[in-house]
């Protein structure tokens, strides 16, 4: 009995007090969201420095579950082989024109030069790593890598497979470097549309295949023409094979990626000399461009001065 | 595992919370599927959460709860904080209401569920829009608004059969007396 009744005094503290935590706890994490959108750097760093203590001890069971999941898709591929083989079969009668088939030796010669890891542009040096992670939610389009700014990985190096661009560095730990890829809906790359030369932006909007946007003479660009990294900007090098202009069922022009994002599974990370960090919240990335002998401000201060 | 053992047990169950929250939160950042699909699938943490706060809310405290989802927040990539703050919320809406709920058949519940979750769908938006930040795409959302539903009830069942947690019928107490 006189426990019970113990018991209710304490619920009776227990109630505005239990307010109170709520409300501290509503507040903090309100807080934190709009610290988030104040002072984006800081706390993406803060972010990624989390992820960089948590993630990589997971490593020895991630890696081995997801080529456990890998083989359950080869193994579930093999049971579709008949439908894959007529799948091919179509494919390769449109694929029967020079132009296409000009466009396949291309990337094949790509492939060839990686494996050998000739050095198209001595610049370009790349540093492999493995994919560990995912963004684990359907609305980010990121992968993890088991390297960082240990492995002298900068924010902004530009990642590819074996063929073809996959994505940009953005959230450097130690240990672990997150690829936004191309299909995330925060991606924005310039590239080339070749033959044509015309100039545009791939942007990325949680569908397979990237819209093209911006493109001055869309009449020039067709179905099947090439796609590579303009490097406008230059914060993300230019001549980079990204993938083929096909055109989706909305009629808009779309990229067809060159790297295959069904096994992303080893990636490379291309070292550029000229990336560049963002530091502080709302500044502009701009090409590198000589500095003023007279900064405007102080110009029209000495003006207003005098 | 009985519902009414010694207080201790309370400590169990937030372990066993815990547990499961890292496992979710493991299988979810396994990369099984990298290129973007038409749906998305169930985020089974909210489910968990949610299904044990309307069972023994004295097994998912609402600090654990908001750790738990800040957690996820920052490894998902999602606005760090915003996710988290309208989930504790709504696990805050649903434990006020747990009276109300004892005595009433499953399929309310799960209605309230739903509404609480289309609720935080929409905030989520609000304040989005309201610091102008990119929202997720609508059909994404409500996609897994859908699969999040269509979980829950075995995530409901997941936590009777293996883990004991069951609604407590009105008028019971814990070993010190208190009210449940």
């Amino acid at each position: 009995m006189n426990n019970r009744r113990q018991g209710r005094q304490q619920t009776d503290y227990a109630r505005p007090v239990r307010r109170i935590v709520v409300g501290l706890l509503v507040f903090a994490l309100f807080g934190l969201f709009l610290l988030w959108r104040i002072d984006n750097p800081r706390v993406e760093r803060f972010r990624a420095a989390l992820v960089d203590r948590v993630v990589p001890n997971f490593e020895w069971a991630l890696v081995p579950v997801s080529a456990a999941a890998g083989m359950v898709g080869d193994f579930r591929s093999y049971q579709k082989i008949h439908a894959q083989n007529q799948e091919l079969r179509r494919e390769l009668q449109r694929l029967k024109s020079w132009k296409e088939a000009a466009v396949q030796l291309e990337q094949q010669n790509a492939k060839l030069l990686a494996l050998n890891s000739v050095r198209l542009n001595p610049k370009l040096t790349s540093v492999s790593g493995v994919v560990m992670a995912d963004s684990g939610s359907p609305f980010r389009q990121s992968v993890l890598l088991n390297v960082g700014s240990r492995d002298g990985i900068k924010d902004g190096w530009a990642t590819m497979d074996g063929i073809g661009l996959v994505g940009r560095i953005s959230g450097l730990g130690k240990n672990s470097a997150r690829v936004i890829l191309l299909t995330d809906s925060n991606s924005r790359i310039p590239i080339t549309i070749q033959p044509s030369g015309q100039r545009a932006i791939l942007m990325g909007d949680n569908s397979p295949r990237p819209a093209i946007e911006f493109l001055e003479k869309p009449g020039q660009v067709k179905p099947g023409d090439q796609i590579i990294t303009s490097g406008d900007g230059k914060v993300f090098p230019a001549g980079l094979l990204v993938g083929q202009v096909t055109e989706g069922p909305d009629k808009r022009l779309r990229a067809q990626l060159a790297a295959d994002y069904e096994r992303l599974h080893f990636l490379r990370v291309l070292r550029s000399l000229k990336s560049r960090a963002i530091t502080d919240p709302g500044a502009l990335m701009v090409a590198p461009q000589k500095r003023l002998e007279n900064p405007p401000a102080a110009k029209t201060q000495a003006q207003n001065d005098g | 595992m009985m519902g009414d053992a010694a207080p201790h047990s309370k400590w169990v169950y937030w372990l066993v919370l815990v547990i499961l929250s890292v496992v979710v939160i493991f299988f979810q950042l396994v990369p099984f599927q990298i290129l973007p699909g038409g749906w998305a699938m169930p985020d089974l943490l909210i489910c968990l959460c949610y299904a044990w706060v309307l069972r023994r809310s004295d097994y998912a405290p609402i600090i654990l709860i908001g750790a738990i989802m800040l957690v996820a927040d920052m490894l998902f990539m999602r606005p760090p904080g915003l996710m988290a703050a309208l989930f504790v919320l709504g696990a805050e809406f649903l434990r006020a209401r747990v009276n109300l709920l004892r005595e009433l058949p499953f399929a309310l519940e799960w209605a309230m569920v739903a509404g609480v979750l289309l609720a935080i769908l929409l905030a989520n938006r609000f304040a989005l829009v309201l610091v102008m930040q990119p929202r997720p795409a609508v059909w994404l959302s409500l996609s897994q608004l859908l699969t999040t539903l269509a979980a829950y009830p075995f995530v409901v069942l997941f936590s009777r059969y293996a883990l004991g947690i069951r609604k407590m019928s009105a008028g019971e107490v814990d070993a010190l007396g208190h009210r449940l």
